[in-house]
C-alpha cells in the first residue's frame, strides 16, 4: 500500500486519505476528489474495497447488553449535599448577583438620566438657531426598504386563510404547492422581527397548518414530483420558527421531517425529484433539504448518517472552475447559471460559517462567480434575487453591500404601491404561474430582510 | 405533547393517515422527567451542574450502554459496569470543567478513557510492576484458529492491536466519534489519528485473515 506501488498513479490519494474518505473525515473538496478518483482508478478502488470490507466485519460485532440500570448505583456514590450545594451556588450566581447588578444599574441609569435632563435644560437655555443651509442626512432608502418589507408582510398576513395556509388558487399559483408556499410565507414572517407580528396568531396558525399536513413518515404534503420542494421549504420554515421560539412541540415533527430528508437522499449525496433508481440529483431540489440540515446543525443537532456532509460534498461536485454551480453536473445550465450559483453559494457559504470545512479556493471562486455582474440586465426572478441576497450577506463582506443594495432597490421598484394588493409584488417572473403572488411577495419580503452586511 | 395518529382529509379532499399534534395540551414543567428525555446532552449537563439530579440521571441512562461496550471493546472483561459507574462519578466531579459549547460526548469519552488508563495501570501494578504497564498496553490477545465465528474473530482481532491503535478504532468505528473529537479525547494531532486508523485497519485485516500472535 505504499506510494511506491508500481500500479499507483501519481495523482492517487494517500491510503490514509482513502481510509479517511471511507470514514467521511475529509473536507468537502477532498471527499469529492477522492470519490471521483476512485471512480476511475481500479487500484485505489481495490484498496478502498479492502478497507471497507474490514470495517464492515468490525461493525458486525455483538454488544454486551446491560442487565441492570446503573443509575441508582451511580447516584448512590454522589453525596446528596453535592446537589444542594450546586443549587445554592447556582442561586447565588443566577439570582443574588443579578439582583445586585440590577440595583446598581438602576442607580446608574437614574444618575445618567438626571444628568441628561440637566444638560438638555442648559442647552435649551443657551440654544442657537440651526443653520438653514446645512445638509440633512436621511435614511430614506433604508426606511423605504423597511416599510416595503413591512407592507409585504402585512399583505401576507391579510390574505392568510383561516386554516393557517396561504391558498395558491386565489393568488395565481398551483394548488399542489400549497405546502411550499405556506412555508415560504411562514419563513418570511418567522424571520422578521416586526413587533406587530408578535401580537398576531399568523405564525402559530401557519405552523399548525403545516403540522396538520405531516404524514406518519415525516413528509409534509402529498407525494408528487415537487414533494421535496414542499417538504424542504416547510421544514426550513419550521426550523427557523423553532430557532426563534424553541417551542418543544416542534421537536418531534422536526425530527421526523429531517429523518424524511435523510431517507430521500440519493446515493450520490444530493436530492432529486423522486427517490428511485436512475434519478439524478439536482441543485434546485437539493438546496432546500441542505438548508434544513444546515439549520439543524446550527441548532446543535447531530448530522446523522453524515447526510449534511454528503449533501455538501455532492454540491461542491457540481461547481466548475469559474465557481458556478451546475444543475446536475458542472457547466450544466438548463436555465442559466445565476440562480443555481446563488442557491449553491448560499449553502456552501453558510456551511463554511457553521464551521464545516470547505476548500478555501472553492469559496473564493464561488464568491467571484456570485459577485459577477452579467453583461445585460437579467429578467426579474424573485427566487434568484432571494438567493443572491442571502448568499452575498452570508459572504458578509463590505464590497458586497452595494450589490445587495442594488438587488433590493430593484425589488422596491416593482412593488405594488396602491390598490387592493398594495404592499405585494406582481408574480412577473418565470415561476410566477407556479407560485403566484404569495411566492413573489414572500420572496421579495425575505430579500428585503435587514440583517446587515458589515454594518450596512 | 399528545401525538395521535388520525385519518384526515387533505387539501384535495382525499383521506390519508396523518399525525395529529395537540400542541396546546402540553404541560410545561421543566422538572418533568419526560422533558429531560428530549433534551440534548449539553443542556442536561448544564442542569446537572446546577444541582438537577434528574438531569444527571438521564445522562447516565442515555450513555451507560454505550460505555459498557466501549470498555468491553477496549479489552476489559467482567469489570465493565464498575468502570462505567466510575466514569459517571468522575464526570460529575468534573462538571465544573465542562463548557456547554463543547460536545458532551467528547467530554464523556475523554473521562472514560482516563478511567480505562487508570484501570490498566492498577491492574498491572497488582500483577508485576511498572514495566508491565507498557507491555500490557501493547500485548493483547491472540486470534486463535478455533474462533471460526466471524464476530468473535473481529473482537479478538481488535485485541491484537496496541492500546493507541485500538482506542482510535473503538472511538471512531463503535462509539461514532469523529477524528477531530478523537484528537481532543486522546490529545494527539489529527495526522496521528489518521495514521493510527490506517495502520490499525491494515493489522485488523491481516489478523482476521490469518492467525496472529503478538507479544
Amino acid at each position: 500500500m505504499s506510494k511506491r506501488h508500481n500500479k499507483r498513479q501519481s495523482d492517487c490519494p494517500d491510503p490514509e486519505d482513502i481510509v479517511a474518505y471511507l470514514r467521511n473525515e475529509l473536507d468537502l473538496r477532498e471527499q469529492s476528489r477522492v470519490h471521483d478518483h476512485l471512480a476511475g482508478c481500479s487500484s485505489c478502488r481495490a484498496v478502498a474495497e479492502n478497507f471497507r470490507g474490514t470495517i464492515d466485519k468490525l461493525e458486525n460485532v455483538e454488544e454486551k447488553r446491560l442487565v441492570r440500570d446503573l443509575t441508582p448505583a451511580v447516584l448512590a456514590q454522589i453525596p446528596e449535599t453535592a446537589w444542594q450545594q450546586d443549587k445554592d451556588i447556582h442561586f447565588t450566581h443566577r439570582t443574588l448577583f443579578p439582583i445586585l447588578m440590577l440595583r446598581l444599574t438602576t442607580c446608574l441609569i437614574v444618575a445618567l438620566g438626571s444628568a441628561y435632563v440637566v444638560h438638555r435644560m442648559w442647552q435649551r437655555h443657551h440654544a442657537t438657531p440651526p443653520d438653514e443651509g446645512a445638509l440633512t442626512h436621511t435614511t430614506t432608502p433604508v426606511l423605504k426598504q423597511h416599510e416595503a418589507r413591512k407592507e409585504g408582510l402585512l399583505w401576507l398576513v391579510r390574505v392568510q386563510d383561516s386554516s393557517g395556509k396561504w391558498d395558491p388558487d386565489q393568488w395565481g399559483g398551483r394548488r399542489e404547492y400549497t405546502i411550499g408556499l405556506t412555508g415560504m410565507a411562514l419563513l418570511s414572517l418567522a424571520r422578521s422581527d416586526e413587533d406587530f407580528l408578535k401580537k398576531l396568531k399568523s405564525i402559530d396558525q401557519a405552523v399548525d397548518f403545516l403540522l396538520s399536513q405531516q404524514h406518519i413518515d415525516g413528509r409534509f404534503g402529498d407525494e408528487f414530483d415537487g414533494t421535496m420542494y414542499n417538504h424542504g421549504i416547510a421544514t426550513v420554515a419550521l426550523l427557523e420558527t423553532y430557532g426563534k421560539n424553541k417551542d418543544p412541540d416542534l421537536e418531534e415533527p422536526l425530527r421526523k421531517a429531517l429523518d424524511f430528508i435523510r431517507r430521500q437522499q440519493l446515493p450520490s449525496g444530493g436530492w432529486g425529484y423522486r427517490k428511485h433508481s436512475g434519478e439524478m440529483a439536482n441543485t434546485s431540489i437539493s438546496t432546500w433539504p441542505l438548508q434544513a440540515l444546515l439549520i439543524s446543525a446550527e441548532l446543535g443537532r447531530e448530522d446523522e448518517g453524515h447526510a449534511l456532509k454528503r449533501g455538501l460534498a455532492w454540491l461542491v461536485g457540481v461547481v466548475d472552475e469559474r465557481g458556478q454551480f451546475g444543475y446536475q453536473q458542472p457547466r450544466h445550465f438548463p436555465h442559466g447559471p445565476n440562480a443555481l450559483t446563488a442557491m449553491g453559494a448560499y449553502c456552501v457559504l453558510r456551511a463554511s460559517k457553521e464551521g464545516i470545512a470547505v476548500d478555501r479556493r472553492l469559496l473564493h471562486q464561488v464568491e467571484q462567480a456570485l459577485s459577477m455582474r452579467p453583461p445585460e440586465k437579467p429578467k426579474a426572478n424573485f427566487y434568484r434575487t432571494y438567493f443572491q441576497v442571502c448568499a452575498l450577506k452570508e459572504a458578509d463582506k463590505k464590497q458586497y453591500a452595494d450589490s445587495v443594495s442594488d438587488l433590493q432597490q430593484e425589488l422596491l421598484s416593482k412593488r405594488q404601491q396602491s390598490g387592493t394588493n398594495k404592499g405585494s409584488w406582481d408574480p412577473q417572473d418565470q415561476w410566477g404561474t407556479v407560485g403566484g403572488r404569495i411566492y413573489s411577495t414572500a420572496m421579495a419580503a425575505l430579500s428585503l430582510e435587514g440583517h446587515s452586511v458589515q454594518g450596512l | 405533547m399528545q401525538i395521535v395518529p388520525v385519518v384526515l382529509k387533505d387539501i384535495n379532499g382525499s383521506t390519508k393517515k396523518m399525525v395529529h399534534y395537540n400542541r396546546h395540551s402540553r404541560i410545561r414543567d421543566m422538572k418533568n422527567s419526560d422533558d429531560y428525555e428530549t433534551m440534548p446532552d449539553e443542556q442536561l449537563m448544564v442542569l446537572a451542574s446546577r444541582g438537577e439530579k434528574n438531569a444527571f440521571a438521564t445522562i447516565v441512562r442515555r450513555h451507560q450502554q454505550a460505555l459498557v461496550n466501549f470498555f468491553r471493546r477496549m479489552g476489559v472483561n467482567n469489570n465493565e459496569e464498575d468502570l462505567v459507574q466510575d466514569t459517571f462519578v468522575k464526570l460529575f466531579k468534573f462538571r465544573e470543567r465542562y463548557k456547554p459549547s463543547a460536545k458532551f460526548r467528547t467530554f464523556l469519552y475523554f473521562v472514560a478513557r482516563r478511567i480505562y488508563v487508570d484501570y490498566v495501570r492498577r491492574q498491572n501494578r497488582e500483577r508485576t510492576g511498572a514495566k508491565a504497564f507498557t507491555n500490557h498496553l501493547s500485548v493483547v490477545a491472540t486470534v486463535s484458529d478455533a474462533s471460526s465465528d466471524q464476530k468473535t474473530r473481529a473482537v479478538e482481532a481488535l485485541h491484537t492491536l496496541s492500546e493507541e491503535m485500538r482506542s482510535v478504532v473503538v472511538l471512531n468505528v463503535y462509539q461514532g466519534l469523529r477524528y477531530h473529537e478523537i484528537v481532543e479525547i486522546l490529545e494527539i494531532p489529527l495526522g496521528t489519528v489518521k495514521t493510527r486508523m490506517f495502520h490499525a485497519l491494515r493489522k485488523l485485516r491481516k489478523a482476521m485473515s490469518h492467525d496472529v500472535e503478538k507479544a
